[in-house]
């Protein structure tokens, strides 16, 4: 694994603009093609396999925890919800997708840091943009003959799609239509279902509407019968319309189950039920006399993008509104530092599958939504 | 290879970096009147007048709704809504009477021989001012032509009844509003 600087494509931004990837330079500059990491095939295999295997250890917890109340409890899951939860793992509901962030440094085996396992974005870059990236600089001859990337997301969603079964064939997809890079996740992957094969419909989260009996519709009274929300579990648990959630007349993608992954206390979880594993680091409920350290990461149950994680005894937390539920702590893994910049590794995980990956890197150790995508290839 | 073959995006972004694949299409024909029907249809005439009359029901059931005619006519073009069905305007409660598209026309159902494909109503909202092409209840474009065309799959699926009247909206996103809310 190594970084190596080169030359953007002049026209990036017009293909950029072709291809809808509109929040490329939002808050300053996200995509970035100055630099690309190069992996042998070894190295993704590893944190392929790496992935495959966490998947399967995250099932063993949610198993464990939709038999024991107080392991929910111990997730701020609310009591009105943990029959919600269970019932959608004992039902099998299906699931989409989700992103695990390791700290990599090519030869140590991947930590993982946390589980996107909700609502993870930076899913159209990596499944995209980075793929047309390769495609291109191989076909301008700036890269060799031969080059790959772990990236087989586009496929997989679709197929995916296919298999999640989408009742009546309409499929509603919401999410936070302001915020730009969530419009084109919820678009990206309406396009993916579209072409499994679904009528679908995009609406804003404050569109849906409930009828008298406590059933959801869309803006015109349609029936929601199945459900895609970028939006977390923890919020909708908490809102106004919670409650309707309970009648389980609507199938939500992310499925509830999803609370239990989604949530930074996992970790705690897998470090109890498998200490050691070789890509986990010692994890544990904060206040729980967890023995650690410093530095060791703080982090709240819920937060996302870095929001309220503080490295104690080296960086102070950043700001955000998270913390309430409470938190976790975690044993410090340092990113490695390539020319001054700290990537994580986003392996995607598609209906339970190892799908790829992307690497967001910042000039902080810990990663906020101010980070850059940087595209990846495989050589050698 | 662990990457994919081929990417292909048809509704984000323009079509010129992506490699498109043929997608299945099926084939059945689209018709605006029975007359119309008839006069095409070689095998099966029966079939014209039966199919008008199953879209005519399924229209009531699963047009798109509307809580005001102007609504329904900014989409559809003015004259192009009715009011909806008494009876389920009484069913709907909250004593909200609705609006929806007139059916503008028909899918025939098991087309050509093809079986489990249901009969639809059309319609066609406008597109810059004028009636675009024919969509389904489930809003799948499925062309202008008429007579024997081929759709997307997705054309072809039943199309869901209507619930109730919403009572309420905006009961989900007080905490996401406008930051969005991915990692």
């Amino acid at each position: 694994m190594d970084r190596i600087g080169l030359a953007p494509r002049p026209d990036w931004r017009d293909t950029a603009a072709e291809a809808g990837f509109t929040f490329h330079s939002e808050n300053g500059p996200y995509w970035d093609e100055t630099a690309a990491y190069r992996f042998t095939l070894a190295q993704v295999e590893e944190i392929e396999e790496a992935t495959e295997a966490l998947e399967a250890l995250c099932y063993q917890v949610v198993d464990r925890a939709v038999g024991d109340p107080a392991v929910l409890d111990r997730l701020a899951i609310p009591r009105g919800f943990h029959d919600l939860v269970r019932r959608s793992w004992t039902d099998r509901e299906r699931n989409l997708y989700g992103r695990f962030d390791f700290s990599y440094d090519g030869g140590s085996p991947p930590k993982l840091l946390e589980y996107n396992a909700d609502t993870p974005t930076s899913l159209y870059e990596a499944a995209v943009f980075q793929w047309v990236w390769l495609e291109q600089m191989i076909g301008r001859g700036a890269l060799p003959r031969g080059s790959d990337q772990f990236n087989s997301l586009h496929e997989r969603l679709v197929e995916a799609w296919r298999g999640v079964g989408v009742a009546g064939s309409r499929l509603h997809l919401a999410g936070v239509m302001d915020a730009e890079e969530d419009r084109v996740t919820v678009a990206y992957l309406a396009d993916c279902a579209q072409q499994a094969g679904f009528a679908t419909e995009m609406m804003d989260v404050a569109e849906i509407g409930v009828t008298a009996t406590g059933d959801f519709v869309d803006l015109r009274d349609r029936p929601i019968t199945t459900l895609f929300k970028l939006y977390p579990w923890e919020f909708m648990v908490r809102e106004q319309y919670g409650t309707s959630l309970l009648r389980r007349t609507t199938r939500i993608i992310e499925p509830a189950w999803k609370m239990i992954l989604s949530n930074k206390g996992l970790l705690a979880l897998l470090w109890e039920m498998f200490p050691g594993h070789p890509n986990l680091l010692p994890s544990f409920f904060d206040g729980s006399g967890h023995g650690l350290t410093q530095p060791y990461v703080r982090k709240p149950l819920l937060s996302r993008e870095g929001a309220n994680v503080e490295i104690v005894g080296l960086l102070g937390a950043e700001g955000g509104p998270y913390g309430a539920e409470g938190y976790v702590v975690q044993q410090y893994a340092p990113l490695p530092r390539f020319d001054g910049n700290y990537p994580v590794v986003g392996s995607w995980v598609v209906a339970g599958q190892p799908a790829g990956m992307g690497i967001r890197e910042d000039t902080s150790p810990v990663t906020r939504n101010t980070s850059r995508f940087v595209p990846h290839f495989i050589q050698g | 290879m662990k990457r994919s073959r081929r990417i292909k995006l048809t509704m984000l972004g323009a079509s010129a970096i992506v490699l498109t694949a043929c997608e299945e299409r099926i084939e059945t024909q689209v018709y605006e009147t029975v007359e119309q029907c008839l006069a095409n249809v070689e095998e099966h005439p029966d079939d014209c007048r039966r199919d008008f009359e199953s879209a005519r029901a399924l229209h009531a059931e699963t047009a798109p709704r509307y809580t005001s005619r102007a609504d329904c006519e900014a989409e559809f073009g003015d004259g192009r809504c009715e009011a909806g069905p008494a009876g389920q305007q009484a069913e709907a409660g909250q004593g909200g009477s609705f609006f929806m598209p007139v059916m503008m026309g028909y899918m025939l159902g098991n087309a050509l021989g093809r079986t489990g494909v249901a009969a639809q109503p059309l319609y066609r909202p406008l597109v810059n001012g004028t009636p675009g092409s024919f969509r389904t209840p489930g809003n799948v474009d499925v062309g202008s032509s008429v007579g024997r065309t081929s759709v997307r799959p997705s054309a072809v699926n039943a199309p869901v009844a209507n619930a109730g009247q919403a009572i309420s909206r905006g009961g989900f996103g007080a905490r996401g509003a406008a930051t969005g809310t991915g990692g």
